[in-house]
C-alpha cells in the first residue's frame, strides 16, 4: 500500500517534471497568440456592454483620480454604482501589478480603464493592450480643447492612433520665495527673477549669490535632483530612437555638470526629493525655491508651507517664473484596455473627465488643478479666478498658459523612467566624487545595455 | 476478497497519508513546479521589448536551432571580456561580503550567550527575560526594521547624524547610505542583530543536548571554564554548528528584503554595491526588458553556488576524529581476527 502511493507520487513528480519543459513553450505560444487575437478583435469589442451586476474596473496608484471621478459621477447619474475604483496605493509597484492583470482578460478584476503616468505611458499605448479612443466613441473634435502635447504622448507610435486622454496639463515653472528674493537678491518681480535665472549659468551664479549673501543660511534648491525634470524635458532626441539606438544627449551631460556643481559647491540643502527634510523646506527660510509644475504648486509647496492663509507660515510669499528652460512634469492619462468590458461606457467617462469644458472648468475652479482644456482655462483667467493668494496675488493661470502651449514632447520614449533611474545612480556616484564623468557615463551605458540587451548602445 | 476478510482491526495507517497530503500537494504546485519551470526557462529565450511592450518567448533555444546555453555567457563574461566581471557576479560578491560580515559576529556572540545561559555553575537569573529580549528583533518584520534604519541614518538630518554632529564626533553630516562600506555595514548589522537571538536558541538546545555528566566529570578533574568550552562543548556542538552555518549561508545568499528596502532607489545604492543576487534576479525578471530567461539562468548559477558553498562547509566541518576511528576499526577488522 505504502509502496504503491509512493510510486504514484514519484511518477506524478516525474510526469510534472517532463511536462514542465514542454509546457513552457506550449503555454507561452498560446498566450502570445491570445494577446494578438485580442488586438485583431478589438474593433468588434467596442460593441460589448457591461453585464448587469458587473463593474467597470478603473486602476490607479493614488486617490487623485478617484476624487476627480466624483465630478463625472455627478454629471452621469447611475454611473457610480457601475464603477469600481481600485487604488493600488504605491506607484512603485503599479506597473508590475497592471502588467500581471493585463495577462488575465477573463478575471473579474481585469482592468477596464487604466491610469498612466508620463514616464511609462508609451509602454502601454505602443502595445496591443490598449484601445484607440475612437473605439470608445471619442472623436477628433472631442480633443480640440486639449494641449497638443497631451495628445502626442498618448499616441501609438506604430500607427498614430490616439489611445489615451488626460484631464490635466502640467507645465512646470520655478517657484521661489518673494521675501527671500527681495532680502537676499534685491529682486522685486518675477520678470527680474526670470532675467537672473534664464540660463543654467545664470542659475548657478544666482545659487552662489544666495548662498553667500544669506550667510550660508539659504540654498537655492532643497535637493540636487530637483533639476532633473527640467533637463529630462530638454533633450534634443529621445533616449532611444525608433530603430532601437540609444542616444546620450548633450543636455544630459550638462545635467551631470550642473548637479556636480550644485553638490561640490554646496549650493543645495542636499536632501533627496520627497523625503521629510525636503518636504519641510517650504516652511523654512532654508530653501529659496523649487522646480515645480501645476499640481506641485498645490499638492507639495502649498501643503508644506506651514500655513493655510496669508500670514501663516510662508503662505502668500511665493511667486513663479519660467526658469532656465520650459518643461513639463507628470500628469495622468486614462486609457481603455483591449479587453475592456464596456468601451462605450469607458469612453463616456473619459469624455466627461477629459473633454467636457463645463465639468473641467468646475473641477479647475474647485481644485485649482490646471485642466487640459484651453477654453476652460481662458474662461477662468478672464474671470479673474487665476489670482492666487498663495502666490501673493500672482495669476497662476497666466503663468502656466504660455508654458503649456510651449511644451514639446518629442524627446519622450517608452524607456524614459527606467533609463532615468539608471542615470541617477551614476549621477549620484559622480556628483559625490566616487568616479569621474567618463567612468560614470561608461557605467551608465553598461547599465542600459544590461537592462535592455536588445538596444544598440555605443 | 481475501484481503478484506483478513482485516479485523481498524486501519489507521492511511490517515497518516491524508495528513501529509496537503503538504505534498502544496509543495508540488508551489515549489517543485516553479523550480522545474525555472530550470526550463533558463534555456529559453524570454524577454519583453520595452518599446512596444511585446513579450518575446519563452521559446526553447534548441527549438530555434540556437545554442541552448545562450542565456549563460552574459552571466559569466562581462562587456570588458573578463570572466566574472558581470553584474551577476558583483551581486553574488556583495551578498557574500554582507553575509560574512554578519555571520562572524553573530556566531561569536550567540556562542558566548549560549554558554552563559546553559552553564550549570553560573545559573543566571531571569534567563527567560534575557532570551526573550535577545530574540525580539527576530519577531519584527525585516521591512519595518529596514525602514527604521533608513530613517535613523537619513542624510542630512537623521537622528544618527544629529547625534554625531552635536557630540562633535563628526563635523558635517555623513552620507551613510551613499557610502559603500557604511551601507554594507548597516545591512550586515541588521542581519546580525535580527538573527543572533535565533542562533543562540539553537546553540542553547545543542549544548543542553550534551550529557551533563561530561561537564561534571571535567569539572571534577579540575578543568577551567575555558578548557571545558574548548574540549567538551565545542567538539560536541559541531553537528549543531554545521547546521547553523549551512542554514545561515543558504539564508544569507537569499538575502533580499533588508537591502531592498534600506536604500532609496531599491536597486542596491550606492552604485549597485549592496545589490544582492536575489535583488538582481528580481531586477532582471521584472524591470527593464524583463529578461526572464537570463534571470532563470542567474537563478541556476545561484543554485550551483549555494550547493558548492554548502558542500564545502559540510566537508570542512566534518567530524574528522569519527572518520578516523571508523577507518581504524575497519582496518583492524580486516587485518585482525576476522
Amino acid at each position: 500500500m505504502k509502496k504503491k502511493i509512493l510510486s504514484i507520487l514519484l511518477a506524478t513528480t516525474m510526469v510534472i517534471g517532463l511536462t514542465a519543459c514542454g509546457g513552457s513553450d506550449g503555454g507561452s505560444t498560446g498566450g502570445s497568440t491570445a494577446s494578438s487575437g485580442d488586438s485583431s478583435s478589438a474593433p468588434a469589442a467596442s460593441s460589448k456592454t457591461l453585464a448587469d451586476g458587473d463593474k467597470l474596473y478603473i486602476y490607479s496608484w493614488n486617490t487623485e483620480l478617484g476624487d476627480r471621478l466624483n465630478y463625472v459621477y455627478d454629471a452621469i447619474p447611475g454611473l457610480k454604482e457601475k464603477v469600481e475604483y481600485v487604488n493600488v496605493g504605491d506607484s512603485a509597484v503599479y506597473q508590475e501589478k497592471i502588467d500581471q492583470l493585463l495577462q488575465t482578460p477573463d478575471a473579474q478584476d481585469y482592468p477596464d480603464i487604466i491610469a498612466f503616468e508620463a514616464g511609462y505611458i508609451m509602454k502601454y499605448t505602443n502595445s496591443d493592450y490598449t484601445l484607440p479612443i475612437t473605439d470608445c466613441g471619442l472623436t477628433q473634435a472631442d480633443l480640440s480643447e486639449m494641449y497638443d502635447y497631451t495628445i502626442q504622448i498618448a499616441t501609438d507610435q506604430r500607427n498614430n492612433t490616439i489611445k489615451g486622454v488626460s484631464w490635466q496639463s502640467c507645465p512646470g515653472a520655478f517657484m521661489y520665495r518673494t521675501d527671500l528674493a527681495e532680502s537676499i537678491l534685491g529682486v522685486k518681480s518675477p520678470e527680474e527673477m526670470q532675467a537672473k535665472i534664464s540660463t543654467w549659468d545664470g542659475f548657478l551664479e544666482t545659487a552662489r549669490e544666495i548662498k553667500e549673501k544669506s550667510g550660508d543660511k539659504t540654498r537655492i534648491l532643497s535637493a540636487n535632483g530637483d533639476v532633473s525634470n527640467v533637463f529630462n524635458s530638454n533633450k534634443s532626441e529621445p533616449w532611444v530612437s525608433a530603430d532601437g539606438v540609444f542616444h546620450m544627449d548633450p543636455a544630459m551631460l550638462e545635467y551631470m555638470d550642473v548637479v556636480k556643481a550644485l553638490e561640490s559647491e554646496d549650493l543645495t540643502q542636499k536632501t533627496a526629493p520627497w523625503t521629510d527634510a525636503w518636504n519641510a523646506g517650504p516652511s523654512t527660510d532654508e530653501v529659496f525655491g523649487y522646480f515645480g509644475c501645476t499640481w506641485f504648486l498645490h499638492w507639495t509647496i502649498k501643503s508644506n508651507c506651514g500655513g493655510t492663509k496669508v500670514g501663516e507660515g510662508t503662505y502668500g510669499l511665493w511667486n513663479m517664473c519660467q526658469g532656465p528652460a520650459s518643461y513639463y512634469w507628470g500628469g495622468t492619462w486614462l486609457g481603455a484596455t483591449a479587453g475592456c468590458a464596456d468601451p462605450a461606457l469607458a469612453g463616456q467617462i473619459m469624455k466627461a473627465l477629459c473633454c467636457n469644458t463645463e465639468i473641467m472648468q468646475k473641477m479647475s475652479e474647485e481644485t485649482l488643478d490646471y485642466v487640459n482644456n484651453k477654453t476652460a482655462m481662458n474662461n477662468l483667467s478672464a474671470a479673474g479666478k487665476g489670482a492666487y493668494d498663495f502666490l501673493g496675488g500672482q495669476d497662476f493661470i497666466a503663468v502656466f498658459q504660455p508654458l503649456a502651449a510651449q511644451v514639446d514632447v518629442s524627446w519622450m520614449c517608452a524607456y524614459d523612467q527606467k533609463i532615468n533611474e539608471l542615470l541617477d545612480t551614476q549621477l549620484t556616484a559622480y556628483s559625490l566624487g566616487e568616479k569621474d564623468k567618463d567612468t560614470a557615463v561608461a557605467d551608465f551605458k553598461a547599465a542600459v545595455r544590461e537592462t535592455y540587451p536588445n538596444l544598440t548602445v555605443e | 476478497m481475501a484481503n478484506k476478510k483478513k482485516r479485523k482491526t481498524v486501519e489507521y495507517d492511511r490517515w497518516g497519508w491524508f495528513f501529509v497530503a496537503p503538504f505534498f500537494i502544496i509543495f508540488l504546485i508551489f515549489q517543485l513546479w516553479p523550480l522545474l519551470y525555472t530550470f526550463g526557462l533558463a534555456f529559453c529565450e524570454s524577454w519583453t521589448d520595452a518599446m512596444f511592450n511585446l513579450e518575446i518567448g519563452p521559446t526553447f533555444y534548441g527549438a530555434k536551432g540556437e545554442n541552448i546555453f545562450s542565456n549563460f555567457p552574459a552571466i559569466f563574461v562581462g562587456d570588458s571580456g573578463k570572466l566574472f566581471d558581470t553584474y551577476t557576479f558583483k551581486a553574488i560578491g556583495n551578498t557574500i561580503i554582507m553575509w560574512v560580515a554578519n555571520f562572524i559576529p553573530q556566531i561569536l556572540l550567540a556562542l558566548l550567550l549560549a554558554v552563559w545561559f546553559t552553564d550549570t555553575r553560573v545559573k543566571m537569573k531571569a534567563q527567560g527575560a534575557y532570551k526573550m529580549l535577545v530574540f525580539m528583533p527576530n519577531i519584527m518584520m525585516a521591512a519595518t526594521i529596514s525602514v527604521l534604519f533608513y530613517k535613523l541614518f537619513d542624510y542630512p538630518n537623521g537622528p544618527i547624524n544629529q547625534i554625531l554632529t552635536s557630540w562633535g564626533i563628526l563635523d558635517d553630516p555623513y552620507r551613510f547610505l551613499n557610502t559603500k562600506t557604511a551601507t554594507r555595514g548597516i545591512i550586515a548589522f541588521i542581519n546580525f542583530w535580527m538573527w543572533y537571538g535565533n542562533t543562540m536558541i539553537v546553540l542553547c538546545a545543542g549544548i543542553l543536548g550534551i550529557s551533563p555528566s561530561l561537564f561534571e566529570a571535567a569539572r571534577v578533574d579540575g578543568a577551567s571554564s575555558g578548557q571545558i568550552f574548548r574540549s567538551v562543548t565545542l567538539p560536541l556542538l559541531r553537528p549543531i554548528m554545521v547546521f547553523t552555518l549551512v542554514n545561515s549561508a543558504i539564508g544569507g545568499l537569499q538575502m533580499f528584503d533588508i537591502p531592498k528596502l534600506l536604500t532609496t532607489s531599491g536597486y542596491g545604492d550606492p552604485d549597485y554595491t549592496t545589490r544582492t543576487i536575489t535583488m538582481y534576479i528580481r531586477d532582471l525578471a521584472f524591470t527593464g526588458s524583463k529578461q526572464l530567461g537570463k534571470a532563470a539562468a542567474a537563478s541556476l548559477v545561484l543554485f550551483a553556488i549555494t550547493l558548492i558553498i554548502s558542500l564545502t562547509l559540510f566537508y570542512f566541518m566534518r567530524d574528522k576524529d569519527a572518520i578516523k576511528e571508523r577507518k581504524m576499526l575497519k582496518a583492524a577488522r580486516k587485518g585482525g581476527w576476522a
